[in-house]
């Protein structure tokens, strides 16, 4: 612009507002899309309307308000893994975890799948697995005499090349997944898809509830899925917002006879996904790693990238669909029934099963019956007894070694032992010194166990001063009675003792014809000249 | 179902009932499981009975909560006999 032109065009300072007007929509990085209406705009503008400029700087305004959406998007799904984890950990380490099989695992890793978390660590595992195998494949070669030296070279060459090139990318993608790097993620998380996760959810949990887990455990995982349900209200509200801003964000554009530029940053704007590294089909199987090589199929590489190509298209796939209804569509009435939203279905859970001190033990209706008796007799012998001691034993260190019970329960369950301990000192037949041996031996046991889990468990720090308690306590009671066994077996030496100073006394009185009391003053003081750590026992 | 039995459940397993409380009109067994010559392992449980028919089916307890309970009454009913033994021989 020379200097003449800028002098006209300070003499006209409306001229100037329109074109800055056009250049800022430029700078900030929008497309004229309808020129007619934007010159329209520009004319309100250049002749000064406020109500025009604000409008257009709404547009930024939404634009902050909508946020990082792939950011959050990430944020929930692997916060949702966190959890799911946690709560994997608790169903594995319960105590009892008869009746939950194979069929949770589908569930969890269902879950993890469609949200594209599938444990990080398989997949690391499953990628290192396969480079594996690809060295044992090279190494197998060596000893094959089936094929030709070239057949042999030119499976080496295509060995060698998944050993050094896929094998090594499935490793470092699969350990990108696993520190959150992943990216590689497309699914729309819109209200549709956080419905049809919290159906899964929901499944999940009905089915561990009405499992055979601990209600310890049970109290647990419903602390652990309200958070997700916590997590999910909170990923719908601000998703919802996100909606509502970018459909405003469309309009006020469309208005504008804008668009965004290709160049653009549309992180702010654009829609949560990227690209697709998991199966996203519910499935029973769990989706596994594309980038795992299976040396059972050719290595193509370039059928690699074609699919990675049509991932990349799956990218342009229509943002969120904001007309859409934001309730699940159900296949049929039975879904609909079913899928009752997972907070008010653990709100029922919670009002049907309260957790109480003392429990109900009115008959329930049962999933199961627990096993047939085929067959019954009458015992031959004495088994009451013991069994009845080895029973108690055995069930109250049960109680000591939950990996995720209470310790408070524990120490309980530790006290009934040593309850039982104490009772049976207080017999004094030779029975009941093997049941003390028994005790005192499931006692220590106990005590190594309990030290073993403790490092395994999520323990709170109070919980832990409660535990140290209770080893201090009991390993003060074993000595206790460790310290009485050694008491007794002096007392028992001692006897010994005893029993020779009386025959001593004895044959002095034969041999000397001393009375009685001089005879055991002798036999005394003759005991007395033996070594220093002898001292007889007097009554 | 009475103690001081032996019973067989499906897939052979061997249990010997110890004893035995009522609960809420729910027999609860206290049960050892028993090894092929029929001895004494330390593996323990506590069955609940359950009928169904002519045909009984024994259901371990698994419920934490209502586990602790019956182990309680079980435990205090043996040391409260043991008691009663120590009594006896003094």
């Amino acid at each position: 612009m020379t200097p003449e032109q800028i002098n006209k065009q300070n003499e006209n300072p409306e001229r100037k507002r329109g074109i800055d007007f056009i250049d800022l929509i430029e700078k900030d990085g929008y497309e004229i899309t309808n020129y007619q209406k934007v010159t329209e705009i520009a004319e309100l503008v250049a002749s000064g309307s406020k109500e025009t400029l604000r409008k257009y700087y709404s547009l930024k305004d939404l634009e902050n308000k909508m946020g990082n959406m792939e950011e959050l998007t990430t944020d929930f799904r692997f916060g949702v893994r966190d959890i799911l984890t946690e709560i994997n950990a608790v169903v594995k380490n319960d105590i009892k975890l008869l009746g939950v099989d194979n069929h949770f695992d589908k569930m969890i890793n269902g879950v993890k799948s469609k949200l594209g978390i599938y444990q990080a660590e398989t997949r690391v595992k499953e990628a290192e697995a396969s480079r594996a195998k690809t060295r044992a494949a090279i190494a197998a070669l060596d000893s094959n005499t089936t094929m030709t030296e070239k057949a042999k070279n030119a499976e080496f060459r295509r060995l060698f090349n998944i050993y050094t090139g896929p094998n090594v990318k499935a490793i470092e993608n699969a350990k990108k997944i696993e520190s959150k790097q992943d990216d590689n993620f497309n699914i729309n998380l819109d209200n549709d898809f956080l419905d049809k996760i919290s159906y899964d959810l929901k499944n999940m949990y009905d089915y561990l509830m009405v499992s055979s887990l601990s209600s310890n455990a049970k109290k647990i995982l419903i602390d652990k899925f309200n958070k997700i349900v916590a997590m999910r209200n909170e990923y719908k509200g601000r998703l919802n917002k996100y909606v509502s801003n970018l459909s405003l964000y469309k309009k006020t554009l469309s208005s504008l006879g804008l668009s965004v530029a290709a160049d653009k940053n549309i992180k702010k704007s654009g829609k949560p996904e990227v690209s697709i590294n998991e199966d996203m089909k519910p499935s029973e199987k769990v989706a596994e790693t594309k980038e795992v090589v299976d040396l059972d199929k050719e290595p193509i590489i370039a059928e690699e990238a074609g699919s990675k190509e049509e991932i990349q298209n799956i990218n342009s796939a229509p943002d969120l669909e904001i007309d859409k209804k934001p309730d699940y569509q159900f296949a049929n009435d039975e879904e609909k029934l079913n899928s009752e939203s997972l907070d008010s279905k653990i709100n029922t859970i919670n009002q049907e099963e309260p957790i109480k001190d003392s429990p109900n033990l009115t008959p329930e209706i049962k999933p199961k019956r627990g096993k047939k008796v085929i067959a019954f007799k009458k015992a031959i012998g004495k088994l009451a007894k013991p069994a009845r001691l080895t029973a108690v034993l055995f069930i109250t260190g049960s109680f000591l070694l939950p990996a995720l019970g209470s310790p408070f329960g524990l120490v309980a369950g530790a006290l009934i032992a040593v309850a039982l301990e104490k009772t049976i000192a207080k017999k004094k037949n030779m029975e009941n010194n093997k049941d003390r041996k028994t005790i005192k031996e499931s006692l220590f046991n106990l005590k190594d166990e309990i030290v073993k889990k403790a490092g395994l468990s999520i323990i709170l720090p109070e919980e832990k001063n409660e535990l140290d308690d209770f080893i201090v306590e009991i390993d003060s009671h074993l000595k206790e009675e460790l310290a009485k066994d050694k008491e007794a077996e002096l007392l028992v030496a001692s006897d010994d003792k005893l029993d020779e100073e009386v025959r001593l006394a004895q044959e002095i009185m034969k041999e000397d014809g001393l009375t009685p009391d001089v005879a055991a003053n002798k036999a005394v003081e003759m005991q007395e000249e033996k070594p220093a750590d002898f001292k007889p026992f007097r009554r | 179902m009475e103690i001081d039995t032996i019973v067989t459940l499906e897939g052979n397993e061997k249990y010997y009932l110890a004893d035995v409380t009522i609960q809420n009109d729910v027999k609860y067994f206290l049960a050892n499981k028993l090894d092929e010559k029929e001895e004494l392992t330390k593996e323990s449980c506590i069955f609940e009975e359950v009928k169904d028919g002519d045909e009984i089916y024994l259901d371990e307890v698994l419920d934490q909560t209502k586990l602790k309970y019956i182990t309680t009454v079980f435990t205090s009913s043996l040391i409260s006999d043991l008691e009663d033994e120590i009594n006896e021989e003094a």
